[in-house]
């Protein structure tokens, strides 16, 4: 071979020894905001433990994204490094996915180099969707979108074949999973429900190991619960929680399926008997979706009503979580997300109100209680939190209560969930043609 | 010249054998003797030969998966996908091909599988009464898969220095004493295509057999699309497109050792820390000077490895891409020395 002594080469990382198989994974990394980042972080070590592991981030993020793990046993690549390798007998590809923008670059590659996807979200509709007009590429969806077996009503495409129209339906029924399983060799799913809806999209492609896909239903972990933060206090002071308050809480990003509108007129019709009554938007709004902050402004002009947090980091939403007395986790239309925050939510001892749809009845403990979506929806989201009212918990029932929760979650851990990705891994390892 | 030296010479010579064979290849089709048939290259990685490719169309019949969309130009036209066929998908478009070919360029890849295959492929043009020219590392593992061929094909050596070449009686006699490393069929064909503006190249004999090739192309030749949406771009606006996200990849022309300097248009920052990355080793740019027209960039590339595509992969940093439009490569430049 020439040697690498020219000027301005650096040779790639030698191979571990050992004999153990490489593998890369794409996926949405910190810093950037975005839960998947949050949920590959908590395999990484244990990944690192059994493969050579690098991380391919999206063009322009690997190297920040490389000095959020300074000193690790693993490397992040850009994509150009990472398809510089290909094809790279004795490595393997995992794709953490789900329906957003950051995981639209996985699209490039997920075809070409095919591996093991973790679908996070049974409808990847919006990601295709974007992904397309991140690329200037819009009329090409219709295609797509035939290509996934659905048909859309001429009224909606134009003649480019771009969609005129989106309708909501379309989020919801077109999946857009069959290429990606097609390609694949190896998936995972959270629940039974986005199983179901899975093997639906997918409709006449054979899964399993037998295949060459097996797939795993693995569920999406619950972490422990934090640990009492020294600074708890100033933070609820910062968002103005008082010790004698009654916390209601919407975690995590407000996006324009988690009935806002419904909790804000639920809230409005409870808080004139109980003026205890505090509700808090703990997340980043996303105004485009639904402006909560503009229609806050417009039910309580005078400024006293409800509160918008914006972006928190976990160990601010885990403060407020393990406060809050009421959480609702709602979501309509749900497109199949699985994030962890239903669990999160029930881990910090309060009542949690979760919706009878998608994956969330899969999720069981005594502190949930499911409303049914439909007209009624504004009465239950009022009576949970009057419920709430008439029979406030003491603190040591409190305590009692994440302790449970915490029991119950450590099968859910991620070191417990853990040979079970493997498991996966090696399944679709000795299934790969 | 001492044993390492003189081996290192020795693989350099057999990783550029690619060089020589185009320009051969490309004498051949500039002196008639093709006819009306096809140059075909059978090969398991994702190559170019610009030279040939010069004088009319070439059939690529590809082992191998391969992953990247690329096109030829069409006179007053939109860009064209380059004809490739992988053998194990469009069997039969491969055997269409092989039944036009009037010369079969076998790549003798270093696995035996492929070379298996290749060498099915290599006996029906062989039927076809195409000529053969078989060519790659002596120490390549594919060769043995070849053994029945050059006995059917009455195949014979052709002197290439470090490289091993087997061509067709004909063949053999075109190539002449001198071998695949003529200079001065070299320089008389860089003239003859320069002045026919049929390619720009120029060839500076450094001593007995050795050259200098500095090669100026149009990168939309050698623009490799990795995603549909890529590729339509590029075949829409016949530009060497970066994606949307910053991200390239370039066809090398020939395996070999090269200095690349590339025009990157449409940047909107400093490029300096792009990504570049070739077979594995990450590259640092050996000068960026900034201009009114882009972004010179200069390389200093290794050989491509056996084995390996000649894909260079770009991506640039996130602020140098615009909002509204696409950076692209507006001009490229390679200069080779042979061994």
């Amino acid at each position: 071979m020439l040697s690498n002594a020219d000027p301005g080469v650096r040779p790639a990382p030698a191979m571990a020894a050992g004999g153990r198989r490489r593998l890369y994974v794409f996926s949405p990394l910190p810093p950037q905001r975005n839960g998947l980042a949050d949920y590959i972080v908590e395999y990484l070590p244990m990944l690192a433990e059994d493969f050579d592991l690098s991380l391919v981030a999206e063009v322009g993020r690997s190297g920040a994204a490389a000095a959020q793990f300074p000193g690790s046993p693993f490397e992040v690549l850009d994509e150009a490094a990472f398809l510089a390798r290909q094809p790279e007998r004795g490595a393997q590809v995992l794709y953490n996915v789900g329906n957003n923008g950051d995981c639209a670059y996985m699209l490039d590659h997920l075809h070409r180099f095919p591996g093991v996807v973790v679908v996070h979200d049974v409808s990847l509709f919006y990601m295709h969707q974007v992904a397309l007009q991140m690329e200037r590429s819009n009329g090409m969806f219709n295609h797509w979108v035939r290509d996934t077996g659905y048909e859309v009503p001429a009224d909606f495409v134009a003649r480019d074949g771009s969609l005129g129209r989106t309708p909501g339906l379309l989020y919801q029924e077109c999946l857009m999973v069959r290429r990606i399983a097609e390609s694949a060799r190896g998936l995972m799913l959270h629940s039974r429900y986005a199983e179901s809806r899975f093997r639906g999209g997918a409709f006449d492609i054979p899964l399993g190991a037998e295949n060459g896909r097996p797939l795993a239903r693995i569920p999406h972990f619950v972490l422990p619960p934090a640990p009492p933060a020294w600074d708890a206090y100033q933070v609820l002071q910062r968002f103005g929680i008082d010790t004698n308050d009654i916390l209601l809480l919407v975690p995590g990003f407000l996006t324009g399926n988690k009935m806002l509108y419904e909790v804000l007129v639920a809230f409005s019709r409870a808080c004139t008997g109980h003026p205890r009554l505090k509700l808090l938007f703990a997340g980043e709004e996303r105004a485009d979706e639904y402006a909560v902050s503009e229609r806050i402004r417009q039910l309580w002009p005078d400024g006293d009503g409800p509160k918008v947090t914006g972006y928190l980091d976990a160990r601010e939403l885990d403060i407020l979580l393990g406060r809050a007395d009421l959480s609702f986790v709602l979501r309509y239309p749900t497109y199949g997300e699985t994030s962890g925050i239903l669990p999160r939510a029930v881990m910090g001892g309060g009542r949690v109100v979760t919706v009878d749809i998608g994956s969330y009845p899969e999720f069981e403990s005594p502190l949930i209680d499911h409303v049914s979506i439909g007209a009624g929806l504004v009465d239950q989201l009022h009576a949970s939190i009057e419920s709430l009212c008439a029979s406030m918990p003491k603190a040591s029932d409190r305590a009692a209560r994440r302790q449970v929760e915490a029991q119950r979650a450590e099968s859910l851990s991620p070191r417990a969930l853990y040979p079970r990705v493997r498991a996966l891994l090696d399944a679709a390892w000795e299934a790969a043609p | 010249m001492n044993a390492p030296d003189a081996a290192f010479a020795t693989t350099k010579a057999a990783l550029i054998v690619d060089v020589w064979v185009d320009l051969f290849a490309a004498g051949l089709a500039r002196s008639g003797a093709l006819g009306n048939g096809l140059p075909v290259v059978l090969t398991d990685t994702l190559r170019v030969l610009p030279l040939l490719e010069s004088q009319g169309p070439i059939g690529w019949i590809h082992t191998s998966p391969r992953h990247y969309q690329d096109h030829v130009l069409i006179a007053h036209g939109q860009p064209a996908p380059r004809l490739r066929v992988d053998a194990a998908q469009q069997p039969a478009d491969a055997s269409q091909m092989l039944r036009r070919a009037s010369l079969c360029l076998v790549a003798v890849p270093a696995e035996r599988d492929s070379a298996v295959a290749m060498a099915a492929l290599a006996a029906k043009a062989l039927q076809a009464r195409a000529s053969l020219l078989l060519f790659g590392m002596p120490q390549a593992g594919g060769w043995g898969a070849f053994d029945g061929l050059v006995r059917q094909g009455a195949l014979q050596p052709v002197e290439a220095g470090g490289a091993r070449v087997l061509a067709s009686a004909g063949l053999a006699g075109a190539l002449g004493d001198a071998g695949l490393h003529d200079a001065d069929r070299a320089v008389a064909l860089a003239s003859q295509l320069t002045r026919a503006r049929q390619a720009d190249i120029h060839v500076e004999r450094m001593d007995h057999a050795q050259l200098k090739l500095r090669l100026r192309i149009d990168p939309v030749l050698l623009a490799a699309a990795g995603s549909p949406t890529l590729a339509h771009h590029i075949a829409h606006e016949g530009r060497a497109l970066f994606n949307s996200r910053g991200l390239g990849a370039m066809l090398l022309p020939w395996g070999a050792p090269c200095q690349a300097r590339l025009l990157l248009r449409n940047v909107r920052a400093r490029i300096d820390g792009s990504q570049i990355a070739l077979g594995g080793q990450s590259l640092s740019p050996l000068a960026v000077d900034y201009t009114e027209h882009g972004a010179f960039l200069k390389l200093a590339l290794p050989a491509v490895a056996p084995g390996r595509d000649a894909l260079l992969h770009l991506s640039l940093p996130r602020d140098a891409v615009p909002n509204d439009g696409f950076c692209d490569i507006g001009a490229a430049e390679f200069t080779v020395e042979t061994a």
